[in-house]
């Protein structure tokens, strides 16, 4: 995404007309049906908690269940193979296709392949590239990436998909469903979402019929059976990894889970937190290897897991719930982030993974209203890992204006006379609001409080409150 | 019960009454209330901004104003957080030694366990509960709580309730831009509903609204949870 800084990007998105609006409704409607789908909260507690620990406890013990995984899912007649970082990985992906002589690739969604930039690669080397998910289709077309970690193409109304397949896949709607104006009329919205979905499907079935090679990634790598697991409602992700002869899994080490019996509690977290549904309507456990490739990406992984405060990011299971709950996604989305990962989580994982130089001021940008800790089903507290960025950018920087304003005003608070005094400039400060740039700031759009004659402690001190209580002391 | 009165810079500065509120609310529940008269900052805007040597030189300084009592209570979610949450995570070679620090609601609800302050306000009120008192704290049920039992007050749900409004301290300055699209959109929340008040429990956030409604000619009236408990007996 074009923009160099967050602030960049986010006037772009917010001046967007009904960008935001569109990411309200959606967010909300999604993050209520997540709180009506959890009835008991003390059990949901247990089970994030518990989940925290699996995740946990995985990370740190990751080398020998790596070994484990990879041992199991080779006997159970996977190829498996190891990539240090993203070239390494399209390089892998590359050389499957052209052992199998792939000219077409259909792909279930997966963040991971954005991750590593899979598709401009494939292109590059000749093959046709489709996204099965219906949002990553819709994104792919627009040649967008995706807006959100679940839902890619959330930021888009149903008219912009419309105009879009109409113009793409030469889609016509029925005439029962037509209508005047600009707007679809709201009785009409379910019944014109349902036929383009249905128009994708048709669109897709050719595309499934012709793939020689299915693209994966995977939510679950399951150490003591050597098992992929993926959940999906589309039954896309079925398709692809069944229908065409060869199937590729591509997959962050970090979806590592010890064993089976662990499942359970992500099968019932996941889908919860990010749609609101107590399961997923197709959920796949690929046990039988037979020749797929499966492909695990380090890509900063290791890096991060040498983090000693940091390194529970990995536990993220990309539920999408923290950016559906997070105020500064809602108006700007996810290309307002300005890569692959968005939202809290991708503000706190993304200075990691594609570095501090590009993506250092994320974790600026954010109010610290910490709802993503509150609703990060593996309990990950998102938001005190935004404040620790914080720390560290300014322990990496050298003497700023900022910091020198901080020390002065370390040194007033340590002086109570001082710190009352400094507060009296106030109303002389507010008449020249246009001059100082923090009250400019705060002044464009919002009035600023009047002051009132006497402060709170000068009142105190008058009443004799603070000395009488002294005495008693003495 | 003795308990210090820990009243926030900005509430000590710009919305006095909130103080002279809690004291009152402090009083009428039977707590011996001390104010010390050298409490300035609790550091959370060099907190907020990574400057954590300055965080714990205002930790430092808190810690020295605030001792020999129970507790210390302070009618902002957003400051209590700051000690409760915070102040355990800074850097400095000695540990930082704090009486239990509680919000005035969370402190009223889980230490007094006093629900009913004899309150009175007529009328129909939005609740805007600060997201630290809920997503830091664990206290968002709290204010609600005290709050059902004011008489004549009837609570106001909005869809935006669990919204942050876009303050967030020096948030609200560097982006500005985002600050007032998140509050505006609480705002907008607001309009269609019928509703006298806005009942908050940390004037930042009532600051940030209130400060938009203005610009825009929104009417909005703002009134601190403590000047709402302490409403009928003062």
């Amino acid at each position: 995404m074009k923009g160099k800084t967050l602030e960049h990007r986010a006037r772009r998105q917010l001046s967007q007309s009904g960008l935001a609006d569109t990411l309200y409704r959606a967010t909300q409607r999604a993050v209520d049906k997540r709180n009506a789908t959890i009835e008991d909260h003390a059990e949901w507690e247990r089970r994030r908690d518990h989940a925290r620990q699996i995740k946990l406890h995985t990370l740190c013990r990751i080398d020998e269940l790596l070994a484990q995984f990879i041992e199991r899912a080779q006997a159970n007649g996977f190829v498996v193979h190891a990539a240090l970082d993203a070239e390494e990985a399209r390089r892998i992906a590359l050389r499957i296709c052209r052992d199998h002589g792939v000219t077409r690739v259909i792909k279930g969604k997966s963040m991971v392949s954005e991750e590593i930039a899979l598709n401009p690669a494939l292109e590059a080397a000749g093959i046709e590239v489709t996204e099965s998910d219906l949002g990553e289709l819709i994104v792919q077309l627009l040649g967008q990436a995706p807006a959100h970690i679940t839902a890619p193409a959330i930021h888009l109304a149903v008219e912009e998909i419309l105009t879009l397949f109409r113009e793409r896949l030469a889609y016509e709607l029925p005439s029962e469903l037509r209508f005047e104006g600009a707007a679809i009329p709201p009785r009409q919205r379910s019944a014109i979402a349902r036929d383009l979905t249905l128009a994708a499907r048709r669109f897709l079935q050719r595309r499934f019929l012709r793939a020689q090679l299915g693209f994966s990634g995977a939510n679950f790598l399951i150490a003591d059976s050597g098992r992929l697991v993926l959940l999906e409602n589309e039954a896309n992700i079925r398709l692809s990894t069944t229908l065409p002869r060869v199937h590729v899994a591509i997959a962050g080490f970090d979806k590592l889970i010890p064993s089976h019996d662990d499942l359970a509690t992500f099968l019932h977290l996941l889908p919860t937190s990010s749609t609101g549904q107590r399961l997923t309507s197709y959920v796949s456990e690929i046990g039988d290897g037979d020749g797929r490739h499966i492909i695990l990406l380090d890509n900063g992984r290791s890096q991060l897991l040498a983090d000693a405060e940091h390194y529970d990011l990995l536990s993220c299971i990309r539920c999408g719930a923290c950016s559906n709950v997070c105020p500064i996604f809602r108006n700007i989305g996810g290309h307002g982030y300005g890569g692959v990962y968005s939202g809290p989580i991708g503000a706190a994982l993304l200075p990691h993974l594609g570095g501090i130089d590009a993506y250092g001021d994320l974790p600026f940008a954010s109010s610290l209203c910490g709802a993503c800790s509150s609703i990060c089903p593996v309990g990950i507290p998102i938001h005190e890992r935004l404040l620790e960025w914080r720390e560290r950018a300014q322990r990496a920087r050298g003497t700023s204006g900022e910091k020198l304003i901080a020390r002065a005003f370390a040194w007033l608070i340590e002086r109570p006379a001082w710190f009352a005094a400094a507060a009296t400039t106030y109303p002389l400060a507010q008449s020249f609001s246009r001059l100082l740039p923090v009250l400019r700031r705060w002044s464009s759009e919002r009035d600023l409080p009047e002051m009132p004659r006497q402060t709170f402690l000068e009142w105190i001190a008058d009443e004799g409150r603070e000395t009488q209580r002294r005495e008693e002391e003495r | 019960m003795r308990v210090a009165l820990f009243v926030p810079c900005f509430i000590n500065q710009l919305f006095p009454d909130v103080g002279r509120a809690t004291l009152a609310v402090l009083e009428n529940a039977g707590c011996e209330v001390y104010v010390p008269l050298g409490q300035t900052c609790c550091g959370q805007p060099p907190f907020n901004s990574g400057l954590v040597d300055e965080a714990r030189r205002a930790a430092d300084h808190f810690a020295a104003q605030f001792q020999g009592v129970d507790a210390i209570v302070t009618p902002s979610g957003s400051c209590a957080a700051m000690v409760r949450c915070h102040y355990p995570s800074l850097p400095g070679q000695t540990p930082l030694s704090v009486p239990p620090t509680y919000e005035l609601c969370q402190f009223l609800v889980d230490v007094l366990n006093r629900l009913d302050h004899g309150a009175t306000l007529v009328g129909r009120g939005l609740i805007h509960v600060g997201c630290h008192q809920r997503n830091e704290l664990h206290s968002g049920d709290a204010p609600f709580a005290l709050l059902r039992r004011v008489s004549g007050l009837e609570l106001v749900p909005s869809l935006s309730d669990e919204w942050c409004c876009g303050f967030g301290g020096t948030f609200s300055v560097n982006y500005p831009r985002l600050s007032v699209a998140m509050g505006s959109r609480k705002l907008a929340a607001y309009e269609p509903l019928d509703y006298n008040f806005l009942i908050t429990t940390d004037s930042s956030c009532g600051m940030q609204l209130q400060g938009l409604a203005e610009r825009r000619n929104q009417g909005l009236r703002v009134l601190h949870v403590a000047e709402v408990l302490a409403g009928a007996h003062s």
